[in-house]
């Protein structure tokens, strides 16, 4: 089928996302979790309207909008919140974002809300850094319906304070855990890592 | 439904231990997993705030905010009191009180006061609290046409649709498009009822379900017969504990007067602002975190437990009974909508007014005296400033009507105080699923504390709040730009 | 780089990114067979070959009272040569055997086996499948004419109902666990038939659970059952299968009453088993060891063949036959004649035809007997009086610990080739220090016949060098000595290319360049052939293309619980723990899970008095174990479980080497034991 993204044709196969035809960034969207449309950096324009291009099937004749002035704004602004709140350190991608989108959060005055936590290390495997998860919850996917059916995780709280948790906020071992690490292989930022990378 | 929801598990097993969540997850076939997240989520499980509590709602924003405080142990959400604000609630352990007129009245049995409402067709002059008072005003007639085949169910959407009857929760969408779309779909299918009225400012559904549950019952059974729904949802805000009472009671003299075709129960809400979504709604009552769903698809096709589901408001439904009984263009000439209207004026209360009167008559009803009004707050903490008296009370005009809500600040009040309110409240209220709600409700907080006043920083803010989930990040900016707009006209 | 994870038979892809010489994270590519799942053992059990119980050089010695030498690798060559030749001088072939292994690539498999055959002319050639699936693919050999999964494991995603039987898929094979209970989560239905709850059990639709030992019952009843009801596929019965009315007449006793009784299995349920799984079109059973280490393990899997032919569902999509592998290469080991009765791609010893071809290709005559099998070569020690042994580490897989070591202490000579020291090396004259997975190009086939390729990321450390290398130079001193033809090749890649010469209709399609992206499937006969996913879809490999139906009837297990040892023992695996534990327990898995714990049901505690977490011993007539006990419902009363994998504590002290007749596997899953308290 034929739709235009930004005004060019583009050619797509039935039965794509909009994120399969457009180029836009993604957070939360992971080829192996189900999870999507929660961050809002693939937002597109259609219509009008914002859509999630992971979540939004790609119909013929769409006219599809990637790079307003708009959504410029928006994806900019999240990143310059996400850097104001959260230690992406470890999250060289969402770096160069931030770097190709001219952000700057200082703009924004301070909020360091996430930040303060310390890593948890419960378990021979891996260890758990919230202060620099962004709350994609591909882990949370992995683990529980989008990979393993495991459920050894979960959310904590609401808000800016949610961030993935364990049932009874008990340690790893002593959670359904299988320490399989696709939760590992899935975080975006660094905030779950092997502890082989920490030496 | 064929598993027991989760989050009635865990209100029979409150205070809860790990052992009680862990057997309400089994009983429910959950993870434990997703049972402690929702123990996680919502406040009666987290823990309720402690001691005497002032409801933090516009009202009480205008008025010293910081001197009411002192007397309190903490902050209470808004709870539809804001005819008789400031006021305090008392929590001690799980038993909750009103502190009103120098009483501690139990929630499950307080109503707001009768004399607050003011109207005549969806607002009867007395409470109807049992079912020969609702028949003696002739309630039932409708449900009765339709049980008896006078009325069929295609009718009864065609005059819907005459009507024009749009929600009344706050979307306004066309209320026959949803009840077709249910109606086409196939069986299993749900009606939910909306009452989960946690918008500041606004106490209409509340005042409605204390007061005059036939009626709200009546149209949530005429739409169930319409659309084929096999069960209704009465899903209640929590705190409403005397409605949910009345309602059960209510709902056992229909059934005992073989007047209760669909069955019927009543859902304790998760308590929070975001259960009014109807998405996160389905999910709360699912047994999950109250989350919004990404749409499509939509309730009408994958609802609850992913079946068609007809999510309504209380007063969309009440409406229905009204409209069946006027005839839809009679109904439409004079379009009964509840306002509910607080603040700075001599008689806050809930007023029945044709939609289209003037904001400035509106007021003039609740005694406001006009040339001392500085803004009125119109919609709620999903709402805007103006000043524009003019402005005709209508669906689809210049600004947002939301379900209904005034609130009136005189010369004296600091609007950024209340705006403070606002901010907060959407902070602690954002969900947290997407990304742009939880961090923009944030962020203002802290540009609103600073009064920040650079346009350029509020039009990205608004930029990208727009880009939320739902309707609560979406709106979270409303007010404070229109607060900005409001002083620059000043 | 990519390479495949060397643990079990699901074949996963990773990807290790080494710094300084050690694995620091392994990630997975987005391809088949995982896409991108791991399970704990690929994902943070890599690193065994850093262990330091890694063999670095070879070592020598004359005999058992000497310490070892270490030496130059043409010392120990020649010696390991000249040792052979003696024997081979002295005794004649059938005194020697080679057991290549399921842990190195098909390469050295096919290596391994061509040396014994074309120099050693001995077809004692076996490898680990005979202690987990032969039963399967004795079962399936005769029946269907093929040893495999028939269907591929993408397949899952079409299946509308899996019978799961005797398989602890998510801690056994974690990432196709994890796949199915998604499947069941999209509304498929599974049925689990396990005496343990196990994971697997946990996501049913349908948990029964039998008396260990008792599945063959179960599935004639469901067959019976099947008939009566007249649920079954008469069409598909009557053109693509054989045998049916004798085999009709042998389930004629099985009725559901008898089956509940035997069993232990509710009645209705098992109706309920038979009825979904005979109505469902796109049906397909899974099993592994629960079923095949029985006395009736090959007689267990017939039944279950049969009810699967009963009801058509064998040669469609979604449904299917399908033995979950157990080693990363135990499909590739087979499929390169590592078996006493076969070539390579399952062409008989015995066969006329099948040993010209290979002898044309080797330029040699072969010995038309076959061998015999790995447990009946430990059995005729000392008649057998070499073995030459790779990979392998009998002291702790093979049933009858003590029994073995008496065994292996009378074997004149004894040439073990590993990467870790094990419970075997002290029984060696020669050690031959292997290269790991990680240090080796070459291939494995995956459980879904999949072959997918093995990379070199790393040095061998030490002098440590590939199985396929240590074994050509052997081949080459045995060669010139015997005066017979050996091909030195230049690496895995050649020897590769030799494989698709001898089994062109199996896997002349699949070329090193071919695998460069991805795995592909045989049978793959040429280079544009996608490779088979689905097998049997027109007909079956055998000589009238039909599958046969075989009666089988129940026996009961070899060992029954008796006053003295009134409880049944069953062995198996955990999740973090790999077969005899020379991997698992040498990485850094051995953290999470460091000692043996015996599953012990509550009632037996409680009348017993044995608390969780009390160190008991398990005794049978064979020996005594010591472990921590778990008091746990996963194992029902009368049954204890003692995973095998830890050699201070032998599980496979207590097992009895009782063999099925045909297969020839040993009956790991029911032994009789007592359990006391330690003081």
């Amino acid at each position: 089928m034929r739709l235009k993204v930004n005004g060019q044709p583009v050619e797509a196969q039935e039965g794509s996302l909009l994120l399969d035809v457009v180029d836009v960034p993604t957070l939360c969207h992971h080829p192996h979790t189900e999870t999507q449309g929660l961050c809002r950096l693939c937002l597109v324009e259609v219509d009008g309207r914002l859509l999630p291009a992971c979540a939004t099937p790609a119909r013929e004749g769409m006219e599809v909008w990637t790079d307003t002035d708009a959504l410029r704004t928006l994806r900019k602004t999240l990143l310059e919140w996400l850097a104001l709140t959260t230690d992406l350190s470890l999250a060289p991608e969402l770096q160069d974002l931030l770097a190709s989108y001219g952000a700057d959060p200082g703009r924004w005055g301070a909020l360091t809300v996430r930040k303060g936590s310390a890593p948890i290390r419960d378990n021979p495997f891996f260890l758990r850094d919230y202060a620099k998860c962004v709350n994609c919850r591909r882990c949370v996917d992995a683990c529980g319906d989008g990979i393993m059916g495991v459920y050894a995780l979960t959310l904590e709280n609401r808000g800016l304070l949610a961030h993935p948790t364990t049932p009874l906020d008990r340690p790893l071992p002593e959670t359904p855990c299988v320490f399989c690490g696709n939760c590992v292989q899935v975080c975006p930022t660094g905030a779950l890592r092997p502890l082989g990378l920490e030496v | 439904m064929d598993k027991p929801s989760l989050l009635p598990l865990l209100d029979a097993r409150l205070p809860l231990t790990e052992e009680g969540i862990a057997e309400a997850a089994r009983l429910a076939g959950v993870p434990l997993a997703q049972a402690w997240g929702v123990v996680r989520y919502y406040p009666r499980y987290r823990g309720l705030p402690q001691g005497r509590l002032l409801v933090d709602d516009p009202v009480a924003r205008a008025r010293g905010f910081a001197r009411l405080l002192e007397g309190a142990d903490g902050t209470h959400p808004p709870l539809g009191l804001e005819a008789l604000s400031p006021i305090h609630v008392r929590i001690e352990g799980r038993e909750r009180y009103v502190e009103y007129q120098g009483h501690r009245v139990p929630f499950r049995e307080f109503r707001l006061p009768f004399h607050l409402g003011h109207g005549e067709r969806l607002l009867p002059p007395e409470p109807i609290l049992d079912l020969a008072a609702y028949e003696r005003i002739g309630g039932l007639q409708a449900l009765r046409s339709l049980l008896g085949g006078r009325l069929s169910p295609h009718d009864l959407i065609q005059a819907v649709e005459e009507a024009g009857l749009l929600g009344r929760g706050g979307a306004a969408f066309p209320t026959h498009i949803k009840m077709r779309a249910v109606a086409q779909g196939e069986a299993p299918k749900y009606l939910v009822v909306n009452a989960d009225e946690s918008e500041p400012g606004n106490f209409k559904d509340r005042f409605l379900l204390e007061h005059h549950p036939f009626l709200v019952l009546e149209g949530a059974l005429l739409a169930a017969l319409a659309t084929g729904a096999s069960r209704i949802f009465l899903y209640v805000r929590e705190e409403f504990e005397a409605a949910m009472l009345g309602l059960e009671k209510a709902v056992a003299e229909l059934k005992e007067a073989g007047l209760l075709p669909v069955p019927t129960e009543v859902f304790r809400s998760g308590g929070l602002y975001i259960c009014g979504e109807e998405t996160a709604l389905l999910e709360s009552m699912e047994g999950k975190r109250a989350e919004p769903r990404l749409k499509p698809p939509f309730p009408v096709e994958k609802g609850l437990w992913g079946r068609p589901t007809l999510v309504q408001n209380v007063e969309t439904l009440a409406s229905l009974p009204v409209i069946l009984k006027e005839g839809p263009r009679a109904w439409r000439q004079r379009e009964p909508k509840l306002f509910s209207i607080s603040g700075d004026v001599a008689r806050p209360g809930l007023y029945e007014l044709p939609l289209g009167t003037p904001l400035g008559e509106a007021l003039r009803r609740a005694g406001a005296e006009l040339g001392e009004i500085q803004a009125v707050l119109l919609g709620g903490a999903a709402g805007v400033f103006t000043k524009d008296l003019a402005f005709p009370l209508r669906y689809r005009e210049r600004l947002p009507l939301g379900a209904g809500a005034m609130v009136a600040f005189g010369k004296e009040v600091d609007l950024w105080e209340v705006l403070l309110g606002l901010a907060q409240f959407f902070r602690e209220e954002s969900c947290g699923k997407c990304f742009p709600c939880p961090l923009g409700t944030a962020v203002q907080v802290e540009m609103v504390r600073r009064r920040e006043r650079s346009k350029a920083l509020l039009q990205d803010l608004a930029q990208t709040l727009k880009g939320s989930l739902c309707g609560l990040g979406q709106s979270a900016y409303w007010a404070y730009a229109s607060l900005l707009e409001v002083e620059g006209a000043a | 780089m990519r390479t495949t994870c060397p643990y079990c038979g699901v074949g996963c892809q990773v990807e290790p990114t080494v710094k300084e010489g050690r694995i620091v994270q392994v990630l997975a590519p987005d391809i088949p067979p995982n896409h991108g799942a791991l399970c704990v053992k690929g994902r943070f059990g890599l690193d065994f070959p850093f262990s330091e119980k890694r063999l670095l050089y070879p070592l020598v010695r004359e005999s058992r009272r000497e310490p070892f030498r270490r030496v130059s690798w043409e010392e120990a060559l020649d010696f390991v040569a000249s040792r052979l030749l003696a024997v081979l001088r002295r005794r004649g072939p059938e005194a020697l055997a080679v057991f290549p292994s399921a842990k190195t690539t098909n390469e050295e498999v096919y290596l391994a086996q061509k040396l014994a055959r074309v120099l050693l002319g001995t077809n004692h050639v076996d490898h680990c499948s005979r202690l987990c699936h032969s039963s399967s693919t004795a079962a399936l050999s005769r029946s269907l004419g093929g040893a495999s999964m028939t269907n591929p494991i993408e397949d899952i995603w079409k299946t509308d109902l899996f019978l799961v039987v005797g398989s602890n898929t998510t801690e056994t094979h974690p990432v196709i666990g994890a796949m199915i209970k998604k499947r069941v989560r999209q509304g498929a239905r599974l049925i689990v038939v396990d005496p343990r709850y196990t994971g697997m059990a946990e996501a049913a639709t349908l948990w029964l659970r039998p008396h260990p030992g008792t599945d063959l019952f179960l599935f004639n009843a469901m067959a019976r059952y099947i008939l009566e009801e007249g649920l079954w596929d008469q069409g598909y019965v009557e053109e693509r299968t054989e045998g049916f009315a004798e085999w009709r007449a042998s389930v004629e006793g099985y009725t559901l009453e008898e089956a509940e009784r035997i069993t232990g299995v509710k009645r209705e349920n098992i109706a309920l088993a038979a009825r979904l799984y005979a109505t469902t079109e796109r049906a397909g059973a899974y099993w592994a060891m629960g079923l095949t280490q029985h006395t009736k393990g090959t007689a267990t899997v017939q039944a279950l063949v049969n009810l699967a032919l009963l009801t058509g569902k064998v040669g469609k999509e979604g449904a299917g036959l399908n033995p979950l592998r157990g080693q990363n290469n135990v499909q590739g080991a087979g499929d390169m004649g590592g078996l006493p009765d076969v070539f390579p791609g399952y062409l008989r010893v015995a066969d006329q035809g099948a040993r010209r071809r290979f002898e044309g290709l080797w330029g040699v005559g072969l010995n038309p007997q076959p061998g015999l099998r790995m447990t009946e070569v430990f059995q005729a020690i000392p008649q057998v009086e070499a073995i030459y042994l790779i990979g392998e580490d009998p002291v702790t897989s093979e049933p009858y610990q003590d029994h073995l070591k008496a065994k292996l202490e009378a074997l004149p000579f004894l040439v073990v080739q590993d990467i870790l020291e094990n419970e075997t090396t002290p029984f060696a004259h020669v050690v031959l220090p292997a290269a790991s997975f990680l240090e080796k190009e070459g291939t494995f086939t995956n459980t879904d016949r999949r072959v997918q390729r093995v990379r070199q990321i790393l040095e061998p450390p030490g002098e440590a060098r590939p199985d396929w290398w240590i074994i050509q130079e052997l081949g080459k001193r045995l060669a010139q000595a015997l005066g017979r033809p050996w091909t030195l090749y230049l690496g895995p890649e050649a020897i590769w290319e030799e494989v698709r010469q001898a089994i062109p209709e199996m896997l002349g399609g699949i070329t090193y360049p071919r695998l460069e992206r991805e795995g592909v499937r045989w049978p793959c006969p040429e280079e544009d052939h996608p490779g088979e996913a689905v097998l049997f879809q027109e007909g079956f490999n055998t000589p009238s293309g039909k599958a046969r139906f075989i009666p089988v009837d129940f026996t009961p297990p070899a060992e029954t619980p008796s006053p003295e040892y009134p409880l049944v023992l069953s062995t198996g695996r955990v999740l973090y723990h790999w077969h005899g534990g020379t991997l698992s327990r040498n990485s850094q898995l051995k953290e999470a899970y460091p000692e043996l714990k015996v599953e012990v049901n509550p009632k037996d505690a409680e009348r017993l008095g044995i608390q969780d977490g009390e160190i008991i011993q398990v005794v049978s007539r064979r020996g005594r174990i010591r472990a921590r006990a778990w008091v746990t419902e996963r194992t029902p009363e009368g049954v204890v479980y003692a995973p095998f994998h830890f050699a201070e504590a032998p599980a496979n002290r207590l097992t009895l080497d009782a063999l099925d007749p045909i297969s020839r596997i040993p009956e790991y899953k029911v032994s009789a034991v007592r359990v006391e308290k330690l003081d």
